[in-house]
């Protein structure tokens, strides 16, 4: 039993954060809903019922979105139509899609974090991951190399130069001291106008048409494999890498002496020396793993889900995967619940938006909601009376 | 730690269980022949809904499709992930005509066409890679240059310094047309008048080089830089600017209206989207993304599903610029005696020749 109560008292604050997140945005959909608000004056009751009803209607979709629409996953397993089956079972899919590069970045961040560094360039080592790797696939794939080569080669060329682009600051830091939370946020600029100049002016990448800022077709150079037996879902290979890389995170940050480190530095760096650590090269060495390990999310990202490279691959992950560090607790465990919750919610999004046109932004606020309950868990314990811990004291007494 | 997730996911079930109470019946499809029956869909890029430029046209054109009894919906996308994931729902939810807005979207527009020959594709403001363009997918372009080559020559006409100024947001194809079209409208009247037109910010059409453009952190909301922009301009003579940059045009348009000197818009009739503006706002050069887009809706619900590329232009009416016989006061105020019917008619005398093929935009690139 003492497990148990180790795992609801780890997850406790996660989890109410995320419910209240959820109540505050419910409260949001039905104010902001002006057939809601004209009916308060005249009927406050109808108005009420009214606005409930919009944010069941939401969250509804969020939900279907996010895990797929259970009357539709009996009737298709009863088929056994796979177009029926690939239906019903693809908003999991793509919910598990979405965490993918939440994951990878995540997990980049964490380990930044856990020697004290503050990677605010996830972004921009995405985006140089994902320039990487377009790079090596058309190469590589243009020349007819086999298929589990190109891919190798591929998401190495990410990670690679995701590294550069970690190490950069992490270098800077400790030769020129020189913080990295002003210079990883610089080379998000750089990043994305040197992407944008390749993007608009390298024709080995550029699209044939050479018109506008994209990436020619890399299905034709690269097919990182699906996991799933049906064709017709995106989820792929990426998923299982993303995995696999918590796992040897965990196992570096917990389990080997350049982890120990690593981690030492962060708690206290002037110990770390004192104790004759190379505390100096632990810096560099995290910002370089934070930046491959946000370089393969960027490669993945446009290989494998996106098949195709522009500046807007990224869309601000950089920033959500802070978001996901913090709430994971910059633990790999933590960091992967957190990015297949936000992944879902991503994703149900996409469906809420299009049945109930309430634009996807609100999961940004109900996101930052999170981030907010948890960076402030006084606040949530005293809107919610953390119900578990009141029954485990009961439990002691 | 395992199990730290495996509870967490639990909660998420719970929470699942929680909300299944209340789903809402989705809304059962019109029993309505014919129109009603047609599903119309837009996916639209990331800007989305209020971007006030091609997103917001495109939609225009949707409300018109449901205006007119058609079934509509519409997605946005927050990264490149989201555009076939957006397509996909969209599909899913029915939609037999499909408009595919910007091109980033790409090729979630070719799998998805590819993958459906049944559903109409359209693709705003790109066309199909190569010349094999499948029976199911429409291109819309837009030779925007012809509209601001009528800009360029109406500013020209009723400027007093004979310098006009433009910039861009960033030198992307779609941009620089204007610019292109702007300079050619100038030399256009130059050759005819006789009088050199100076056109300020560095674009040579020729090379396709040059040209000033907004810092790229921030290039269609920099309201300061639309600004500086402008004062530059002004310092060096300019009293027309075209700024093309979204809404980095509006501190533009600010700073040509207090200084009682003249703009000309972007994208859409910015006289009506922007109405404090109409007093600088001698014209706009519009694509008419809003009525291509409806167009492309009805002709796929007439049968036809594609197969071919369409370009905008003066002749089709998929370009154009703002109507010169306005009658918003703060126009009338400005414009009222500086575009009398004189200049209305040699702007329609070039829009003619345009619309002919005696006046090819390219051949005035260069100052004669």
């Amino acid at each position: 039993m003492k497990g148990l109560r180790g795992v609801l008292s780890s997850v406790r604050l996660p989890a109410l954060s995320i419910l209240v997140a959820l109540l505050v945005g419910g409260l949001v959909i039905m104010f902001s809903d002006l057939e809601v608000l004209a009916m308060i004056p005249n009927n406050p009751i109808g108005a009420l019922g009214e606005g409930i009803g919009r944010v069941g209607a939401a969250y509804s979709a969020l939900l279907r979105g996010a895990f797929g629409n259970p009357e539709r996953i009996v009737e298709a397993i009863a088929s056994g139509d796979p177009v029926e089956l690939a239906r019903a079972a693809r908003p999991i899919t793509e919910s598990l899609l979405k965490s993918i590069p939440l994951m990878f970045v995540g997990l980049g961040v964490s380990v930044a974090f856990r020697s004290g560094e503050f990677n605010i360039g996830g972004e921009g080592q995405f985006l140089m991951g994902g320039l990487g790797a377009t790079t090596f696939a058309i190469v590589l794939g243009g020349a007819g190399l086999p298929a589990p080569i190109v891919i190798f080669g591929t998401v190495l060329a990410g990670a690679i130069f995701g590294a550069a682009w970690g190490f950069i600051p992490g270098f800077l830091k400790v030769r020129a001291g020189s913080s990295e939370v002003i210079t990883t946020i610089m080379l998000n600029y750089i990043a994305s106008l040197f992407v944008f100049f390749l993007l608009s002016n390298w024709t080995l990448i550029q699209r044939e048409d050479g018109t506008q800022p994209i990436s020619k077709a890399l299905a034709d150079y690269v097919v990182i494999p699906g996991i799933l037996p049906i064709p017709e879902l995106r989820l792929h290979l990426g998923f299982l890498v993303a995995l696999a890389a918590a796992v040897a995170v965990s196992w570096f940050l917990f389990r080997t002496t350049r982890g120990f480190e690593l981690r030492t530095a962060g708690l206290n760096l002037a110990a770390a020396r004192y104790a004759g650590m190379g505390a100096s090269s632990s810096i560099v060495a995290a910002m370089a793993i934070s930046g491959a390990l946000a370089g393969m999310g960027g490669a993945f990202e446009v290989t494998g889900t996106i098949k195709q490279f522009s500046t807007v691959v990224s869309g601000g992950v950089g920033f959500t995967a802070i978001a996901i560090a913090l709430v994971g607790g910059t633990r790999p465990s933590g960091v992967v619940a957190t990015a297949l919750v936000f992944g879902a919610l991503r994703n149900g999004g996409g469906l809420m938006g299009l049945e109930t046109s309430i634009p996807i932004d609100l999961l940004f606020f109900i996101q930052a909601l999170v981030i907010m309950f948890i960076a402030a868990p006084n606040l949530t314990a005293r809107i919610i009376r953390l119900p578990f811990r009141r029954k485990s004291k009961e439990a002691v007494a | 730690m395992k199990t730290r997730m495996l509870a967490l996911l639990t909660v998420l079930g719970l929470v699942v269980a929680a909300c299944g109470g209340s789903t809402a019946e989705s809304p059962s499809a019109s029993v309505d022949a014919g129109k009603g029956d047609y599903k119309a869909c837009l996916a639209l890029d990331v800007g989305g809904i209020g971007d006030k430029s091609f997103n917001d046209s495109a939609y225009e054109g949707l409300l018109q499709a449901e205006a007119a009894g058609y079934d509509t919906q519409y997605s946005e996308a927050k990264t490149g992930a989201d555009y076939a994931a957006n397509i996909q729902l969209l599909i899913d939810e029915g939609c037999k005509s499909l408009i595919v807005v910007g091109f980033s979207q790409g090729e979630a527009v070719v799998a998805a066409t590819k993958a459906n020959p049944d559903i109409a594709f359209a693709h705003v403001d790109s066309t199909w890679p190569d010349a094999a363009i499948p029976a199911n997918f429409t291109g819309l372009d837009f030779q925007i240059d012809e509209a601001s080559m009528l800009a360029g020559y109406l500013a020209a006409t009723i400027s007093e310094s004979k310098k006009l100024g433009a910039f861009g947001g960033q030198p992307f194809a779609g941009v620089t047309r204007f610019m292109d079209g702007w300079l050619a409208g100038a030399n256009y009247y130059a050759e005819e008048t006789g009088t050199a037109v100076d056109v300020l910010g560095g674009w040579d059409a020729v090379g396709q080089t040059g040209g000033t453009f907004a810092p790229s952190d921030n290039p269609w909301g920099n309201k300061e830089f639309g600004k500086t922009a402008a004062e530059q301009f002004m310092s060096q003579g300019a009293d027309v600017v075209h700024p093309v940059a979204g809404q980095t045009g509006e501190g533009t348009y600010e700073a040509m209206l207090a200084a009682g000197k003249y703009s000309v818009g972007v994208d859409a009739d910015q006289c009506l989207t922007l109405p404090d503006y109409c007093g600088t706002l001698l014209t706009s050069a519009m694509k008419l993304i809003g009525p291509v887009t409806f167009a492309t809706i009805e002709k796929n619900y007439g049968g036809d599903l594609g197969g071919e590329n369409l370009t905008g232009t003066l002749a089709n009416g998929g370009v154009g610029i703002a109507p010169l016989n306005r009658t918003e006061a703060l126009w009338t105020a400005t414009f009222g005696s500086l575009v009398t019917a004189d200049v209305i008619a040699k702007v329609d005398a070039l829009k003619a020749k345009i619309i002919s093929g005696e006046v090819k935009v390219s051949d005035y690139f260069t100052s004669k």
